[in-house]
């Protein structure tokens, strides 16, 4: 069923966007050249024939938009076709959701087209210029309303609406181009069948006007074309490593194809239209000729959108990275290379201006293709300083949001199948690591921050050399996603405890979680952002002033208190095994050892720092507390380098 | 030897890559495969895109298959959150099972577990 909504979602795109054309193409360009038509018999004919066009598109548009909506009438369902129409899902269907309403304004705007295309003379199109507005205004509605049941109806965020005013647009340029192709052409074929010196300046003044409107619509594309690129694939792994952008990419090159012929007609071909000579009459079929090629191009455009719509954007799916290196980007951040990095991307600018100037200035033409070349050949020695390894999955997203669960879970799995050569805590020092051969990592060191989630996802699932077997045999995916999250909070709790023994300030990621307060309310950590904030592991045998909060149950888990640093706010609590987990591997042990330890949150929701009874100096002094809580108040936390951890989709 | 074990991978890695259509669970509360101390009133799901309520729904099961929920129903408000009522909840483990349709006319479905008391 997905190949035949992407051949229906196809056939719609092209009838509406061929029937939208005709009202544009009537409105700026016919009109106006065929009222200076002399041959009234012969232009009756076009007219005639821009009519056809017109019912045909029209019925074709209807047909496709009814079996568009059928297709998802049944998906949604999940119903046989017998059972969609006996029960009462298509109104449902069309009254309560957004696609059904679209349809039905959509159904609405097909009505008033066909009241216009009744109302169209085949002596003089519509009887005046404003009805002519109307209905181009109602077909470019109903092109643009196509929005509506795309992407951009879906994006919540708050550039939601822009996204979807660019789509309308993009949708109704693209109409104004691909659909008014067609009609230009038939206009190009009865200004040939009449010929004469009348009818080519007709055919020149046709094209000129075209092609301006083109350049309307070449540069709206290009706008919303970006803009929709950036909302739905976002990112360059984004655009050649998954399906959608890749796709976006055939559309880029489709589109350029189109551009390309449009500046031959304009620039080559209209000049040799403007008069009369032995040229013209070889221009205006090479001209009609490339009309139809670019209706062709447009066509197989309208093709790859059938089939976008029906995929995840690419901004929802894993990319596939396809080169074995990407750009490094901690270049500039390495005091040493940012010089040198800075002097490679001038070097490759210089290169594409020179290449770009040959283009353009004849006369020093060979000068600048040698000098581009010779800069080139010195950049690619050099490019080498700005790129780093990469693997297939180096951008992969976590899928797991960093959750409490993810980590603990990862904590087990780690203990079973990497701590035997990486060590219990990961430094790289476990009891198999001797004989190894690279030795195994040391995953707390700083170079972890260094790594894309993607990275290290690839070595946990591929192994590196002999040394380290590849784990997506005995792992499945979200198990080793869990891997890298302990690793991350690992590592995290090995700064967090260095920072705390030599003075030093660390802003580590907390996962979620969330918090029941006295008065029934149940807190996230999200909500306790604006203060600093006191996290206290609190059992029947700790000595800190929450005590109370472990209950009488001597054998219980610590209870995790949470209130805020200053003043005497309530406190509030919670039994969670997960959290427990997270909070014991900052620690650097087990749950069962972490009663009494405590935390401190800063105001943007970073992990600052930790205490436990035995270290110095001692956060049971309240003045000691006091000036710790101060500190933090008044430095900023200086967030570890970004991971791409980014937000589970 | 270690190319042609990941070239074998390839398409174990490609396989898997999720198949995502369109609206995806963002989080929920109780918190995917989370432990909670006390039963939740509720279940909040929070989907990365708007719901179309006329074809989004949810249940909650226990263990033995019963359903332990009083209905789902999009928050008016707030068109990406749906939320499940539920019957007073024993200890013990539950699954969510939830099949939406996204404004941009795509279902999907999922589910996840969490656990009551200790």
């Amino acid at each position: 069923m997905g190949d035949l909504l992407i051949a229906v979602r196809a056939v719609h795109f092209a009838s509406t966007a061929m029937l939208a054309g005709l009202f544009l193409f009537v409105l700026f360009v016919g009109g106006p050249v065929l009222l200076r038509a002399s041959s009234g018999a012969a232009v009756a004919a076009f007219r005639t024939r821009l009519l056809a066009v017109g019912w045909a598109n029209l019925a074709v548009s209807l047909a496709s938009g009814a079996g568009w909506l059928a297709l998802v009438g049944l998906e949604i369902g999940g119903h046989s076709s017998a059972e969609l129409i006996s029960t009462n899902l298509l109104p449902i269907l069309l009254v309560d959701t957004r696609f059904g309403n679209d349809w039905l304004v959509r159904w609405g705007l097909s009505a008033l087209l066909a009241v216009s295309l009744l109302r169209f003379h085949r002596e003089h199109s519509w009887r005046s210029r404003r009805e002519s507005w109307v209905a181009a205004l109602l077909a470019a509605c109903l092109m643009g309303s196509l929005a509506w049941a795309g992407h951009g109806s879906s994006d919540t965020a708050d550039w939601g609406s822009v996204h979807l005013a660019g789509d309308a647009l993009h949708l109704v340029a693209a109409s104004t181009w691909i659909g008014a192709l067609p009609p230009f052409a038939l206009l190009l074929a009865s200004a040939h069948r009449i010929g004469g010196e009348h009818s080519m300046a007709m055919a020149a003044e046709a094209t000129l006007r075209f092609s301006r409107l083109g350049i309307v619509a070449v540069s709206t594309l290009l706008v919303t074309g970006i803009l929709n690129t950036l909302f739905l694939v976002g990112s360059l792994p984004g655009l050649v490593g998954t399906t959608y952008g890749r796709l976006i990419l055939v559309k880029i090159v489709l589109f350029g194809a189109m551009v390309s012929i449009a500046v031959v007609n304009r620039f080559q071909l209209l000049p040799q239209l403007s008069d009369i000579k032995p040229t013209s009459g070889p221009a205006l079929s090479r001209l009609r000729r490339n009309a139809w090629i670019e209706t062709g191009l447009g066509f197989m455009v309208l093709a790859v959108v059938g089939a976008l719509g029906t995929m995840p954007p690419a901004t929802h799916a894993q990319a596939w990275w396809p080169f074995p290196w990407r750009l490094n980007p901690e270049i500039f951040e390495q005091p040493g290379q940012r010089l040198a990095a800075a002097g490679t991307v001038a070097m490759i600018a210089a290169a594409a201006l020179a290449i770009a100037g040959a283009l353009y200035l004849r006369r020093w033409r060979w000068p600048m293709i040698a000098a581009g070349a010779v800069l080139l050949v010195w950049v690619g020695s050099r490019v080498s300083l700005l790129m780093t390894d990469a693997y297939p999955t180096s951008f992969f997203l976590s899928p797991t949001g960093y959750s409490a669960h993810s980590i603990a879970t990862g904590r087990q799995l780690f203990a079973d199948h990497c701590a035997s050569c990486h060590g219990a805590e990961g430094r790289g020092d476990g009891p198999a690591a001797a004989n190894l051969r690279p030795p195994p990592a040391d995953l707390t060191a700083e170079h972890i921050y260094s790594h894309s989630d993607g990275d290290l996802f690839w070595w946990i699932s591929n192994g590196i050399g002999e040394a380290m077997p590849p784990f997506a045999i005995v792992l499945d995916e979200t198990a080793r996603w869990n891997l890298i999250d302990f690793i991350h909070a690992n590592a995290d709790g090995r700064r967090l405890v260095e920072a705390m023994e030599q003075g030093t300030t660390v802003g580590l990621p907390l996962p979620e979680f969330s918090v029941d307060c006295p008065d029934g309310r149940t807190v996230s950590a999200g909500e306790l952002r604006g203060q600093v904030i006191q996290i206290l592991l609190a059992g029947t045998r700790s000595s800190s002033a929450a005590a109370e909060f472990a209950g009488p149950d001597e054998h219980r888990e610590p209870a995790i208190v949470v209130r805020s640093a200053v003043g005497n706010s309530p406190s509030c609590s919670v039994q969670d095994r997960d959290l427990l987990e997270v909070f014991a591997v900052y620690r650097g042990t087990t749950p069962d050892k972490i009663e009494g330890t405590e935390f401190l949150v800063d105001a943007s929701g970073w992990l600052r720092a930790i205490w436990w009874a035995g270290l110095t100096p001692d956060w049971n002094d309240p003045a000691v507390l006091a000036r710790e809580i101060t500190k933090i108040r008044r430095t900023p936390g200086q967030p570890r380098p970004a991971t791409t951890h980014v937000h589970a989709h | 030897m270690r190319k042609i074990t990941a070239i074998a991978l390839l398409p174990v890695l490609f396989g898997t890559v999720p198949a995502h259509a369109h609206a995806f669970l963002d989080r929920a509360e109780p918190r995917v495969g989370s432990s909670v101390g006390t039963a939740p009133r509720q279940v909040s799901l929070w989907f990365t895109q708007n719901l179309e309520p006329a074809f989004s729904g949810a249940q909650v099961l226990d263990s033995a298959g019963a359903r332990v929920d009083l209905g789902a129903r999009v928050d008016p408000a707030n068109r990406s959150l749906m939320r499940v009522s539920l019957k007073p909840l024993r200890p013990g483990s539950y699954k969510v099972y939830w099949r939406v349709l996204s404004v941009d006319t795509h279902t999907t479905e999922g589910s996840f577990s969490f656990h009551v008391g200790q």
